[in-house]
This record gives C-alpha cells, sequence and structure tokens, in this order.
C-alpha cells in the first residue's frame, strides 16, 4: 500500500513535470482555432504552424548560427577546460592552490555583473554582430575546470608516469589517456555547456543586431514577444519546439554516458 | 646493454628536514642484474624513480651508457619502467598498451607489429591481444606490462616493486620468468623490492637501503655471509640474525663474549678486538649457524653446548624453527625437521664460532680474518 502510494505520488509528479512539454509539441501541431485547449489530442494534426514559421523568420540561418556557437563553445569549453583541469589536477606548480581558488571564485560571481564591462570590450574589439563575439567570452569555463580537476584527480598516477616514460608529452598524455578515461565527465561538461550556450538569448539580445547573424533563442523571442507571430499560439510553439528538438536529440544521444561509470581496471585498487 | 652510473646523486625535499636520498654513489655494471632493497620509507622507490626522471634529482649526477641523463626527460633516458600496479591504460587493449609506446614515436606500423608479436610471443600472452587489462589475471597484467617495457628495446629496465600485487605463487612463478627474461634478453635491469627473498633470489648484485644511504652493495651471498653493519645483518635473512649485546673479556690470553651471565668463546678471526676489550658490543649469529650439540659438524669450531628450553616449534615441513631460551639469552636456530620435538622440549645447543658476527658500539661490523680457523688446522 505504501509503495502504491509512493509509486502514485512519483506518477504525479512526472506527468505535471512533463505536461507542459507535451502540451507545446501538441499546440504546435493542432490548427489556430485548437491551439489553446488544454486536450493532448487532436483529429486535426498539421505541420501548417512549421512552415508557417519558416515563411516568416529565417530560421533555418538560426539554426545554422546556433549550430556553429553552440557547436564551437562547446568544443572549445571541452578542450581549454579540461587542459586547465588536467594542470590543477596533476602538475605540480606553486601557486596551484591559488589558482584552483580564483577559478572557483568566478563562478561566484554572477554573469550579469560581467555584461557590461563585457560588452565594451567587445565593442572596442569590434566583434559586435559576428561569430568572435557570441563565442570567444565564453570559451572557457569555471564549472568546466571544476569537473574536469574532480575527474583527473582520480585517475591514477601511475598512468601519467607510464604514459610519461613511454614517451608521450604532456598534451597526449591529456588526449590519449586522460580524455578516453573520462567520457562521462566531457559529456557532462559538454551537454551542460552546449545547452547553456544553445538557450541563452541574453548576451545575443546584447551584441547582435543583423538579422542574419541571430541564435535560435533570440529570433524566436524577438519572433514570439515582437509580435511577428502575429499573436499566434500555434505558431509561437512551433518556434519553440525548433529551439528544443536538437536538444532532447542530443541527451537522449548522449544519455547513456551519464549512467556509463569509468571502467578502471588497469590499475588494481 | 648500459651501465648506471649515480654520482653524488641527492633528493631533498623542501618541506622535510632530512634528505630522502644523501649524497648516493653507486655503479651497475652493464647487462647487470641490480636490486634496490630496503623497508619501506628506505628511498628505494624514489631513487628509481630519480633515475626514471619521474623525480628530478636536487644534486648529482647520474649517467646511462657514459650519457648525462640528470635533465633529460623520462622519454630521452632510454629507459623503461614496470610499475607496481602495472599501470597499463584501461581503456586501450593488450596490443595497444604494449605498442603505445612505438606508436607515440611514430614507429612503422609493420615494425610495430612485429615487436608486439615477438614480445606477446616471448611472454605467453599472444592469446589475448585484443582484450582489455580488466578481463586480465594480475599475472597476465603484469606480462603485458612486462611486454610494454621490452617492446621498445630500452637500454635499462626498471622494475617498481612489480610482483608485490601477486599472490604467493603467481609471485614465485613470475620471478622465475624475470630472472629468465634477464638471461635471454641481457638488458641491464634495476628492480626494487622490499622482499629480500626476492633480492636474494634475482639480483646479481644488491644494494641495502636504509635512511637514504647505502647500508652495503654486493653480490647475494656476500651480504649474507658478510653484513656489514648490524642493519643488514638482521633485514637480510629469514628469521634475521640473532643478535646479542654484551661485553668483551680477556681471561687468560683468550677473549670471552659476555652476555648476561653466558659467557661464550670468542672466536680470534675478529684480530683488532684483541687491543679494544671494551663494552658495546653485538654478537650476532645466523639461526642455521646454531647447531644441536650431537649433530655439531666435526670441521667447525664450536661453543660449549648450550641448554636451552624450546619456548616454540615453527615446524615448516623440511625445516623446523625452534625459538629457544637459555640462560636469559633468546634466539631462533633452525634444524632440519627429521626428529621430533615440540614446544617445552629441553635441547642443547652449540654456536658455530667462526660463523658469529661482531658488530661494534655503532653497528658497525668488525672485519673478520679465518687466522684462528687457519692456526687451528696447521
Amino acid at each position: 500500500m505504501k509503495k502504491l502510494i509512493l509509486h502514485l505520488i512519483l506518477l504525479f509528479a512526472a506527468v505535471s513535470f512533463i505536461y507542459p512539454f507535451l502540451w507545446m509539441a501538441s499546440a504546435s501541431l493542432k490548427p489556430v482555432a485548437e491551439a489553446t485547449s488544454m486536450n493532448l489530442l487532436s483529429s486535426n494534426f498539421t505541420f501548417h504552424n512549421y512552415i508557417a514559421v519558416f515563411k516568416k523568420i529565417p530560421i533555418g540561418r538560426a539554426l545554422l548560427n546556433s549550430t556553429i556557437v553552440a557547436g564551437a563553445t562547446t568544443a572549445s569549453v571541452i578542450f581549454f577546460s579540461s587542459l586547465v583541469g588536467y594542470a590543477l589536477a596533476k602538475l605540480k606548480f606553486t601557486g596551484r592552490e591559488t589558482l584552483f581558488m580564483i577559478v572557483l571564485f568566478t563562478m561566484m560571481i554572477p554573469g550579469q555583473l560581467t555584461l557590461i564591462p563585457l560588452y565594451t570590450l567587445i565593442v572596442k574589439l569590434g566583434w559586435v554582430d559576428s561569430y568572435p563575439g557570441l563565442i570567444v567570452p565564453w570559451m572557457i569555463s569555471g564549472m568546466g575546470i571544476l569537473i574536469f580537476r574532480q575527474t583527473f584527480v582520480s585517475i591514477p598516477g601511475d598512468l601519467m608516469e607510464a604514459a610519461r616514460i613511454e614517451g608521450a608529452g604532456e598534451l597526449q598524455i591529456l588526449t590519449k589517456i586522460f580524455w578516453p578515461l573520462s567520457k562521462p565527465a566531457m559529456v557532462t561538461v559538454g551537454i551542460i555547456t552546449f545547452m547553456g550556450t544553445w538557450n541563452e538569448v541574453l548576451w545575443p539580445m546584447m551584441i547582435i543586431r543583423e538579422q542574419t547573424m541571430m541564435t535560435m533563442p533570440q529570433m524566436i523571442t524577438m519572433f514570439a514577444v515582437g509580435g511577428q507571430a502575429g499573436g499566434d499560439l500555434g505558431i509561437q510553439m512551433a518556434a519553440s519546439m525548433f529551439l528544443v528538438i536538437p536538444l532532447v536529440i542530443a541527451y537522449v544521444f548522449f544519455q547513456k554516458y551519464f549512467i556509463e561509470g569509468i571502467a578502471s581496471s588497469g590499475i588494481k585498487g | 646493454m648500459a651501465s648506471v652510473i649515480l654520482e653524488n646523486v641527492v633528493k631533498h625535499y623542501p618541506n622535510n628536514d632530512k634528505s630522502t636520498i644523501k649524497d648516493l654513489d653507486l655503479s651497475i655494471n652493464a647487462g647487470e642484474f641490480m636490486v634496490f632493497v630496503g623497508p619501506s620509507g628506505c628511498g628505494k622507490s624514489t631513487l628509481l624513480r630519480m633515475i626514471a626522471g619521474l623525480i628530478n634529482t636536487t644534486s648529482g649526477k647520474m649517467f646511462i651508457d657514459g650519457k648525462d641523463i640528470t635533465n633529460l626527460p623520462p622519454k630521452d633516458r632510454s629507459i623503461s619502467m614496470v610499475f607496481q600496479n602495472y599501470a597499463l591504460f584501461p581503456h586501450l587493449d593488450v596490443y595497444e598498451n604494449i605498442s603505445f609506446g612505438l606508436s607515440i614515436r611514430k614507429t612503422d606500423k609493420k615494425e610495430i607489429d612485429k615487436r608486439v608479436n615477438d614480445a606477446a610471443e616471448l611472454l605467453g600472452i599472444k592469446d589475448f591481444l585484443r582484450k582489455t587489462p580488466k578481463n586480465l589475471s594480475g599475472g597476465q597484467r603484469q606480462r603485458v606490462a612486462v611486454g610494454r617495457a621490452i617492446v621498445r628495446r630500452p637500454k635499462v629496465f626498471l622494475f617498481d616493486e612489480p610482483l608485490s600485487n601477486l599472490d604467493a605463487k603467481m609471485r614465485t612463478q613470475m620471478r622465475v620468468e624475470i630472472s629468465k627474461l634477464h638471461k635471454k634478453l641481457k638488458t641491464t635491469i634495476i628492480y626494487v623490492t622490499h622482499d629480500q627473498c626476492e633480492a636474494m633470489t634475482m639480483a646479481d648484485r644488491m644494494v641495502v637501503l636504509h635512511n637514504g644511504i647505502i647500508q652495503q652493495c654486493g653480490a647475494p651471498s656476500e651480504i649474507y655471509s658478510s653484513p656489514k653493519n648490524v642493519f643488514v645483518a638482521t633485514f637480510i635473512g629469514s628469521p634475521p640474525m640473532n643478535l646479542f649485546k654484551g661485553d668483551i673479556i680477556k681471561k687468560d690470553d683468550q677473549l670471552f663474549f659476555k652476555i648476561n651471565n653466558t659467557a661464550l668463546t670468542l672466536p680470534l678471526k675478529f684480530p683488532d678486538i684483541l687491543s679494544d676489550e671494551s663494552s658495546d658490543y653485538t654478537l650476532g649469529i645466523r639461526p642455521e649457524h646454531i647447531y644441536l650439540a650431537e649433530r655439531k659438524p666435526n670441521d667447525m669450531l664450536c661453543s660449549e653446548a648450550i641448554d636451552c628450553e624450546i619456548e616454540l616449534a615453527e615446524s615448516m615441513g623440511n625445516d623446523v624453527s625452534l625459538h629457544c631460551k637459555a640462560q636469559g639469552l633468546e634466539f631462533q636456530s633452525n634444524q632440519r625437521h627429521d626428529f621430533p620435538i615440540k614446544t617445552g622440549d629441553r635441547i642443547k645447543l652449540v654456536f658455530a664460532i667462526d660463523k658469529l658476527h661482531i658488530f661494534d658500539e655503532n653497528g658497525v661490523a668488525r672485519p673478520a680474518t679465518r687466522e684462528r680457523s687457519d692456526r687451528r688446522k696447521s
């Protein structure tokens, strides 16, 4: 009986969590008249709203922009954060702990606080309305460094020393030994960064004016709130679906890495 | 084959009062199997890692094959190393593990294939080249680690306690295999262990280390039979050498070693003691040099029979280790276990005088001569 109640509570929580998303998906497929209905099913499902979005705004271009920006940022965060994480975890140098503290400190600073100085900097560099403006400020992250550092600390130093004796340089040790042994950490950092960048609205709003340079969330926000959708809920939802689908696909694809632990059997524990 | 020479090598960690390695000189011959042995924390692994280049040298110089390697990175020292926990790369299979160093050095693929297969053949691991380390037993992993070391054909192999994670049977087997491998490859090996049995059986020469200082360096038999100090005497040999503190006294031109109330006749193979009658000496004798009175060898000068009580008799099948107590002395004696004996029995034992060791107040061995025995025979 206790189990049944628990399961009912969990079921309720799960449904209340997923329902808004399913409703959005459903509304995007319904004709205008039915869009506001709370019912998830309809006999008149249509792709009309999606076609309308394509006609009204250059969503394809925005999708490309978002993919380039989120992809480049993610790759760069994984590369640079793991470099720093490796140094902080495995290399011995004066001031290592202080440096780590500074990295942690940067995570305490609210992002909004740095927006204005960053904006000024980007304007001075002439990077307004450009990919570098969207990518460069976010190429490394404190969170990424922290996750990589913590993961690398747990990799036995003997593996590093063995690789060093075999002739590997530090970069080779990182890419050939530490990366393959840290797949879950890489995927975690990758997904968090990709989602964060993909969903970012505020920063592109600040530095992008040209419609051709806009990212998906920026364009959809402008579209939905800015009046181009003409108050049509179905079209607004369809536009939002474009934003969500790539993330859902990415999550489904990489989910197994979240579960997969590091098979570290080369070292006897 | 390459020689390894260490000159005035020092390792000092900034936060330590004492140096881990103190002004160490050592010359290892080309093709030699050299073992560093000592208790935990004696500096043996530190020294090996310094030779490997994994730890910086504070001062001094190191040479491999005449080339100064003191400040070279590990990859340029022409060494390879087998670690205690194997340090195999868990995400690579056996083939990739063995060939790792060669592919990093961009060796030709055909050459890699040939060398890996040769090594696998030699070590008997050909059947699982495509398995990952987690699917191998401890002994197999150790073979893979050895394979990775030999495939690059370095000038010197370094082994850092490679057998300590294996069970007793596998350890004995791998010990034999490594010794055979050395005979085949004839490459210089530096092998670190805390296990004196490994050191004694495998080494051409061994270095006994304690507190970062070489206590003695020599062939295992030499170190066993003529330990230079009390530390070496007790560290090498199992059970360890029996030690008794006492005084040397002179009576009727004859020297005696006095321990509590027991006086043993001291041999004259320590001539410099004659003029140096004093206290604070330590007498040492190995358990196998204490004989049953009735079985004492005819050609051996022995002490008078001592009546002992057996406090504990530990049988190992063919041998028995007797923990004896007599006249305030406690010592161990090893005998062939071909007679009935049990705890609580009383027996008569004699000390082989020629096999006694005398250490001075600093624990340093007094040089022995065979004078007494020779005179006795003539």
